[in-house]
């Protein structure tokens, strides 16, 4: 029951994600929405930040909060991992 | 384990790290950023246990610098309050000429706090797995 249960899961996952593929715009077609953002960052990046590396200057000045995000989640997972083995060891007695 | 590999890992260990340095601090010139450079000076750890079996850098040293490269990289995000804008905002002052290695303002630093966080945890990520093999 549980692995019928599970199989109906996935397969229902994985039914979103082939739609969410179907609707992507056909490769080389051009950009759907309004592209001014990324056009405002590629032109503007070296004079508002400094930095050369436009990426650097998005992931680390324009949206830096993300990367603090990223770094939030890494800890997070960290934690996860150092909770779930040290649990483990522990049930078994050593 | 093999006397070749315990003597590459030695050789290659100070490139790996000088490589991965170079990833963090130039990351706002060239390709690279503080994941990337993390994970270079992470892998270099990882190489020389594995080679070695024996723990570089230990388990207590990594978790503090873990610790410690979090706090700072929230730490540094409250300039920009302090300076009277937004949280992690940029220091306009610092900003610098374009392509010189002290540029970008707090981008460096935010790099080198990220990269000092991300090899740190990948380490401990490889520590814990290994102790997991040794308990069982």
């Amino acid at each position: 029951m549980k692995k019928i249960l599970a199989g109906v899961v996935f397969l229902l996952i994985g039914a979103v994600f082939v739609l969410m593929v179907a609707e992507m715009p056909a490769f080389g077609s051009p950009c759907p929405v309004d592209p001014g953002v990324s056009r405002y960052y590629l032109e503007n990046a070296l004079a508002d930040t400094g930095a050369i590396n436009s990426v650097s200057a998005i992931v680390l000045d324009y949206r830096s909060s993300d990367a603090l995000g990223a770094v939030a989640v890494l800890f997070a997972g960290l934690t996860a991992v150092a909770a779930t083995l040290i649990a483990h060891s522990r049930k078994e007695g050593r | 384990m093999h006397l070749v590999l315990q003597t590459v890992a030695k050789l290659m260990l100070p490139f790996l790290q000088l490589y991965g340095l170079y990833l963090i601090f130039y990351g706002h010139i060239s390709p690279g950023g503080g994941f990337a450079g993390g994970a270079v000076i992470a892998a270099g750890f990882i190489l020389y246990a594995l080679a070695h079996d024996a723990e570089l850098v230990s388990r207590r040293v990594a978790d503090w610098l873990n610790s410690l490269a979090g706090i700072i990289l929230i730490l540094l995000g409250f300039v920009g309050i302090i300076r009277g804008s937004a949280y992690m905002f940029n220091i306009p002052e610092w900003r610098g000429q374009g392509g010189q290695l002290f540029s970008g303002g707090l981008i460096p630093l935010l790099a080198t706090a990220i990269g000092l966080k991300v090899s740190s945890a990948v380490v401990m990520l490889y520590y814990y797995l290994v102790g997991e093999k040794k308990n069982v």
